[in-house]
């Protein structure tokens, strides 16, 4: 059942291009199960499955995943745990375990603050040591990382990512900010000549 | 750990809102460096480089616009090239000197700087500037002028001075007049603040610029420029010591009345036959100033407020007020104005103990009077009044010296005590009686006149009202607690404190936009 039931989420997936199974979606596949595991008897399954995009399964506590508003959200949403994989169809099995990997240690955090414009966000330089050395990949990574956190909705780790690039940038020449990262120079040449009157004229 | 990504990602192809949060956590120099990299960045990195934009410059500030942040410069979009002087003899404190009269030391290299951050910075959308000969004696001033076409907010002042016998050679007034018109003109497109002020030559004896009338002969707005088709489609006004404005206007129509949100008239005389005229196409005036501009009498002023489209903000700088004139105002202008000053409400400028009823003035939040706050015991407020100013004269404020804060609580506990008898009596019979709160948060009470060289002159005085109930049911306890400009400005942040128009919007001829009128106080203490 719960196999059929991810095969068929995967196929939604892919073909009407959603991000993630809607709640109704979960409800009507699995509603056995959770009738089963509404009784007295079943076990209070304290981990889960997720499903990453190269159809890999990993097993993750509830808490841990919970992290993720987006995991926490979907899961009271349904109002019952479930043993079928959660589909995670943006994010492969290496970038979701670097992921999980955050999550465990970060599992007993404090929520972040509510407010977004609270000055703990904008301070870049403290990033705790553990996180600097998590964040300590391939940019590929980096960025992956970064994306994976802002689409499962995980702040904490979105802000540790951003501040690791920010960190990277700080203090570079543009040209040094292009060669670390990949990027193409686009401007015309009329355009960078405008650039320039501008610099020569601050630099008298 | 295998990775499977098949394609390395760039910077600048990642999400939005994530390329923000990156950029948030960055200064100015990285933002600069990020938006010389490729175009998508640097269409990210603008709001973060152009999040302070306003530069000034002036007697201390060639040296002091380049220390304070040198590599902000370049991205100037406000430039304010006013010259900057000592506001006392402390040398601490210095303020913006809007209302400069003549030639000035610094004037030479405040043109100098204009022009050479002009030239450098084509791009900006907000300029003041003090256009004096020295300004278009420099060799590419007016080149550098023309290549400014995306101005929307323009304040200059045109200063009339005795040249030196070795300066002769500058002087080449209609020429350099022509020039800023045509300046203008050919921001038709953006343009939608326009401000000017024209002073005659200085009184060594006198530095406030209203007793240097401009001399007569001066016609601004040179008629030949072809208006037609760039018509300016301003929201803002305001116009200083412009004679023969009329003459100016119906002889150019230089811009169209129909766009405009705020006008203002200062020290503009014989302009009453072209503001009758002008009221029908003023469709969208919010903002009215007159300031020593029309002969009117209060009471006559009314054909002209009929005429009108319901105001917001109403500045009157006229004289023999009193009820009885008043309240033969147009109905539906006093249900509609919030913000009323009138600086010569009484006729001989003598504080007198009229009674002047803003009971059926629905909307008026702030009342600004020439009267002593004392002899404002006898005013009937408005039901939402919260901001009450009084231009006070020394005699009085010597005698207030003594016991002020009593002083002021009465004045809160009088008129929040009237308030409430207000309400009782518009009560219906059968309807429960309201036990209402004063409304009344602030008196401003100060002498506001001109000029910042008199100590203490211009630094008025800021009571805030806390309020508890009474013994009687209904009434109130007032107590006044001073604070400073600062946080009035943090309540009010729109209002305007000091300047010689003492309007509740701007100053008149050096109008800076209206979110940055500050007190001259804490500006640089």
């Amino acid at each position: 059942m719960g196999l059929s039931a991810s095969r068929q989420i995967e196929t939604t997936a892919i073909s009407g291009h959603l991000a993630f199974p809607t709640t109704a979606q979960l409800h009507h596949i699995n509603l056995p199960v959770f009738r089963q595991l509404s009784t007295p008897t079943a076990v209070n399954m304290t981990n889960m499955k997720l499903l990453s995009s190269d159809n890999v399964e990993i097993s993750v506590e509830k808490d841990v995943a919970e992290r993720s508003v987006l995991i926490k959200n979907m899961l009271e949403d349904v109002g019952e745990t479930m043993d079928a994989p959660i589909p995670i169809p943006n994010v492969n099995e290496a970038v979701l375990r670097k992921v999980i990997e955050w999550c465990e240690h970060h599992r007993n955090d404090p929520p972040p603050p509510a407010d977004d414009d609270s000055d703990s966000r904008k301070k870049s330089t403290d990033i705790e040591e553990w996180d600097q050395k998590f964040m300590q990949v391939d940019q590929e990574m980096l960025f992956e990382i970064i994306l994976a956190a802002n689409y499962l909705d995980i702040k904490p780790l979105l802000d540790v990512g951003c501040k690791t690039v920010a960190n990277m940038i700080k203090g570079k020449s543009p040209e040094e900010i292009r060669k670390t990262f990949n990027i193409q120079n686009d401007f015309t040449p009329e355009e960078e000549d405008q650039i320039r009157r501008e610099n020569e004229w601050a630099e008298e | 750990m295998d990775i499977d990504i098949k394609t390395r990602r760039a910077l600048d192809t990642l999400p939005a809102e994530i390329l923000l949060l990156i950029f948030g956590e960055l200064g100015f120099e990285d933002h600069y460096s990020l938006s010389t990299t490729s175009i998508r960045l640097h269409q990210f990195t603008l709001q973060h480089l152009y999040r302070d934009p306003v530069f000034c410059s002036g007697e201390r500030g060639l040296v002091t616009v380049r220390d304070y942040n040198p590599s902000n410069l370049r991205f100037a979009r406000t430039l304010e090239l006013f010259p900057w002087r000592p506001a006392d003899h402390s040398g601490k404190i210095w303020v913006r000197f809007f209302d400069f009269t003549g030639i000035h030391p610094s004037d030479v290299g405040t043109s100098e700087f204009a022009v050479k951050l002009l030239r450098a910075h084509p791009y900006i959308t907000e300029l003041a500037v003090n256009f004096t000969k020295y300004f278009f004696a420099l060799p590419d001033s007016k080149p550098v002028l023309q290549n400014l076409k995306n101005i929307q907010k323009l304040s200059f002042s045109i200063t009339r001075v005795a040249l030196e016998d070795e300066d002769r050679s500058l002087d080449n007034e209609n020429g350099d007049i022509d020039a800023i018109w045509e300046f203008a003109a050919s921001n038709y497109a953006t343009l939608r603040s326009l401000c000017f002020a024209h002073y005659g030559p200085p009184d060594p004896e006198d530095d406030r610029n209203t007793q240097n009338p401009c001399p007569e002969d001066i016609l601004i707005v040179p008629p030949h420029i072809k208006w037609s088709g760039r018509r300016l489609q301003l929201h803002e006004l305001k116009i200083k010591s412009v004679p023969r404005f009329t003459e100016v206007f119906l002889s150019t129509r230089f811009f169209n009345p129909q766009t405009l949100r705020t006008l203002s008239f200062a020290w503009t005389p014989n302009i009453d036959g072209m503001l009758q005229n002008m009221a029908k196409e003023l469709v969208n005036l919010k903002s009215l100033q007159l300031i020593e501009s029309v002969q009117l009498y209060i009471d006559t002023l009314s054909p002209l407020l009929g005429q009108l489209p319901p105001l917001d903000i109403l500045h009157l700088g006229v004289v023999a007020a009193d009820n009885d004139r008043l309240s033969r105002w147009p109905e539906f202008q006093k249900k509609s104005i919030r913000v009323l000053w009138l600086d010569s409400l009484l006729s001989n400028g003598r504080p007198k103990l009229h009674v002047f009823d803003f009971t059926e003035w629905q909307n008026l939040e702030e009342l600004a009077v020439y009267s002593t706050l004392r002899s404002l015991r006898q005013l009937k407020p408005s039901p939402r009044l919260k901001i009450l100013r009084g231009f006070r004269n020394h005699m009085t404020r010597d005698s207030l010296q003594r016991r002020p804060q009593e002083y002021y609580s009465k004045t809160f506990e009088a008129l929040g005590n009237r308030q409430a008898r207000i309400r009782a009596a518009t009560t219906k019979a059968g309807e429960e009686s309201l036990s209402c709160t004063p409304q009344l948060e602030v008196l401003v009470d100060g002498h506001l006149w001109y000029g910042g060289n008199m100590d203490g002159v211009d630094k008025p005085e800021i009571y805030r009202a806390t309020y508890t109930p009474g013994k009687r049911k209904g009434k109130f306890d007032a107590s006044a607690q001073q604070i400073s400009t600062k946080e009035f400005f943090k309540l009010y942040p729109n209002n305007c404190m000091f300047g010689e128009a003492r309007g509740p919007w701007a100053w008149v001829g050096r109008p800076f936009p209206e979110d940055r009128n500050m007190g001259y106080f804490d500006l640089f203490v």
